[in-house]
């Protein structure tokens, strides 16, 4: 622990059912400080021990929403307030409603720390970034970061207006912080590397492993064009053209359009299937089931299903996205390849293939011992509880 | 007379501006009496649509046809009401509109045409089986199938569709073009691509051309146009190929300032995935472009292979470059092909063409 001091931080990503990764900092920041959970959201099927979680309003129910927004304005006893938000009601103003009740919420909490996770969640926190009432600290990763600001003009001037106001920033890698330096740098600013940590004693090693005749390919994650699949699926056909034997699965892609139709086009429809989204454990069985993650993204912060396949026994072949290279060293702990090259890919999987077994399982324990080393919870956590210090400590 | 109705999901069309021509040259048709009816828009264009009523006014208006068009909805009875000869569907997924009627065991009723885009063809049955087993049905009430390509009409009897109800009736470019042909510019290679951002398109194809032209030292601007869904991809793949001094995207165009900028382009490249054709690669060969295509879908139809353009597969970026710089190193050769070009698609694809080919149709469907 990098502090005694019990804090109340706020974890916001507008929704109580957050991703599987924040799930885990929350896990573990629960145990040594006071955690709210503010989201959009009514009900969660499994809520995490010890967490408060505030009710922002339902997104799915209207009237629940109105009844939630008056319920939050009747508690702060204003009748101006309630005037204001019966208004609001009558023209059904969603947007301001949904502002007051995440500041109604903050302001009843009184937390040490906001912590946003996402960039997208900058514009309800514009009240409190501009009152500088609480200090609050941005996660930076993922698209919003790498690749949005770059291509749109009007986002990359919002962001360089709000950026500045923000009390910290936690950079799921490396790379994305540069990036976010090109968005906004300053001497004074604060800037923690923090990568994604897993509770590495749960995910149970694939210690057995033997390769087959059939080479298992695997990649998790919606159907985006930042994630690469149309060039995952080439390497399939060159795999193909060489007659290898392999399956490819990707979870999470459904019944993406393009994909269908390129499956059908590199003639894969015998290799190569698209299920929907999976439990996290179905999804970890999946992976262990896999002789190889493909992570064939154009861009990524670190994509947490690689290090949970490390994690977990299955090797890693990534292109050099983001901050994967801070993953996995080429080679050595899995293949490293250059983005948007289906060529690179097919070639990557086709070394694998040609690697005894002896030589990949040296790998597979070199990733582990990566993950083991550097991508545990306990580093995540120590990380993040110095990043919401150094940055307290800013603040007063 | 042949009274035929045309049927929209929205009307008028930006993504789709070579139909009003032909929907006007159709109307000033005496042999044929025309209604365009649409389920939303408005009647922003020199035609007049009939924008067919909201949900509840359709119950009620059905309510009070029930004794006399039992069964049927708003879209059938004006259809049986007005006595049309042909309805002619042309945003192919509202089908199941006219269900009903199709079932209908009357000896005049209308017959059914079927327009289908690309994605009718190429794409959707594999989505979704409503469209196999639409295609695949020989109860579907469908009389005729209409396809854009060869390549297209060949693609949909693999879904089942008979051959004799598929007739091929490519879109068209607009009137005969008046343009002359072109040499190309002198010291800079100028391309241009217009195409909705979207998968089908291979983005990343079209721009490796771009890369790899750049790599090879060509002094050239490439100019992109449409808007889409994946637009970011371009803007992202401008920058990371580092294509920022020479490729600009530009969004959405109108289609009249599109045609007048064409002109001042030498070449149009279009490398997409699907296509079932193409209006910018004919609407470039109306004003002298040569044009450079992948084999996808209806594609090469739309050119004349080494006359007025090339057509290279799909991934064959360095054969598209290697053909473009002859081409454009060569004005002798790129004046022939302008050319060509030109008269290649006066000779097969004005509006002229295509109303003449649909009327074709509606008179021996209403004659069967």
């Amino acid at each position: 622990m990098t502090t005694s001091k019990s804090l109340k931080i706020i974890i916001f990503d507008g929704s109580f059912k957050t991703t599987a990764f924040i799930n885990r900092l929350i896990v573990g920041l629960v145990k040594s400080h006071q955690v709210y959970i503010l989201g959009f959201n009514e009900n969660l099927t499994a809520p995490i021990k010890g967490v408060n979680y505030v009710k922002l309003g339902s997104n799915a129910s209207k009237i629940r929403f109105i009844k939630t927004s008056l319920a939050l304005a009747f508690s702060q006893l204003s009748i101006k307030l309630l005037f204001a938000t019966v208004l609001h009601v009558l023209k059904f103003n969603r947007t301001q409603l949904r502002n007051q009740n995440f500041k109604i919420a903050v302001d009843t909490i009184n937390p040490d720390i906001i912590h946003a996770q996402w960039v997208s969640n900058i514009p309800i926190l514009e009240p409190i970034l501009l009152q500088n009432s609480y200090p609050v600290v941005l996660s930076q990763r993922g698209f919003h970061i790498n690749v949005r600001p770059f291509i749109a003009t009007n986002n990359l001037n919002y962001l360089k207006q709000w950026l500045p106001k923000m009390a910290g920033f936690h950079s799921v890698s490396k790379a994305i912080s540069l990036k976010g330096d090109l968005i906004y740098s300053h001497p004074s600013k604060i800037d923690h590397v923090v990568y994604s940590g897993l509770n590495v004693s749960q995910m149970h090693f694939k210690e057995h492993y033997k390769k087959g005749s059939k080479i298992k390919l695997i990649s998790i994650g919606r159907a985006h064009w930042v994630k690469g699949y149309e060039y995952a699926l080439a390497a399939c056909s060159i795999l193909k053209k060489q007659h290898i034997n392999f399956s490819y699965t990707i979870v999470g892609a459904g019944q993406d359009e393009e994909l269908i139709y390129l499956r059908q086009f590199y003639q894969l429809e015998d290799e190569v299937i698209f299920l929907n989204s999976l439990p996290q454990q179905d999804v970890f069985e999946k992976i262990k089931g896999a002789d190889v993650m493909l992570l064939p993204s154009i861009e990524e912060g670190i994509a947490n299903v690689a290090i949970e396949a490390m994690a977990l026994g299955t090797l890693v072949i990534s292109t050099n996205c983001g901050g994967m290279q801070e993953l996995i060293e080429h080679e050595k702990e899995g293949w490293i390849v250059p983005t948007l090259r289906s060529a690179s890919l097919a070639e990557a999987i086709i070394d694998f293939n040609k690697k005894p077994d002896t030589v990949l399982d040296k790998i597979r324990y070199d990733a582990r011992k990566k993950i083991e080393n550097k991508f545990t919870e306990k580093n995540m956590l120590q990380g993040m509880e110095s990043l919401y210090i150094e940055c307290l400590n800013e603040n007063h | 007379m042949i009274r035929v109705i045309q049927l929209f999901d929205s009307y008028p069309l930006f993504y789709q501006p070579y139909i009003p021509p032909v929907l006007e040259a159709l109307q000033n048709d005496s042999q044929i009496d025309l209604s365009i009816y649409a389920y939303s828009g408005g009647n922003s264009t020199d035609i007049n649509a009939i924008i067919i009523p909201s949900y509840y006014r359709r119950i009620l208006i059905e309510k009070a046809y029930a004794f006399k068009y039992k069964g049927l909805n708003y879209l059938e009875i004006q259809a049986l009401k007005t006595k049309t000869d042909i309805i002619h569907i042309q945003h192919s997924f509202l089908f199941p509109k006219i269900k009903n009627l199709v079932k209908l065991q009357l000896e005049n009723k209308p017959k059914v045409i079927v327009t289908l885009r690309g994605g009718d063809t190429y794409v959707k049955p594999y989505i979704s089986n409503k469209w196999v087993d639409f295609f695949g049905s020989n109860d579907n009430g469908i009389d005729a199938f209409v396809t854009m390509s060869e390549h297209q009409k060949k693609y949909l009897q693999k879904w089942g569709v008979p051959e004799q109800k598929i007739h091929i009736i490519p879109i068209s470019f607009g009137h005969s073009s008046k343009a002359k042909p072109k040499y190309p510019n002198a010291n800079k290679l100028k391309l241009i691509s217009a195409f909705r951002m979207c998968w089908e398109k291979n983005i990343d194809g079209n721009l490796r051309v771009a890369k790899l032209l750049k790599e090879k030292g060509v002094n050239f601007q490439y100019d992109i146009y449409g808007d889409g869904p994946d637009k970011g991809q371009v803007l992202y793949l401008i920058d990371k190929y580092n294509l920022r001094d020479c490729c600009f995207y530009h969004g959405k165009i109108e289609n009249k300032n599109f045609k007048l900028r064409l002109k001042e382009y030498d070449i149009l490249l279009q490398l997409s995935h699907s296509e079932s054709l193409s209006s910018s690669v004919l609407e470039a060969q109306a004003y002298g472009l040569p044009c450079i295509v992948s084999d996808s879908g209806g594609l090469p139809e739309v050119i004349i292979n080494n006359k007025t353009g090339y057509s290279v597969e799909v991934d064959e970026v360095e054969l598209a470059v290697e053909k473009m710089i002859g081409l454009y190193s060569n004005r002798e050769t790129y004046f022939a092909f302008s050319k060509e070009a030109i008269s290649y698609v006066n000779s097969n694809f004005t509006v002229q063409h295509e109303t003449d080919r649909l009327t074709a149709l509606y008179k021996e469907l209403k004659n069967k």
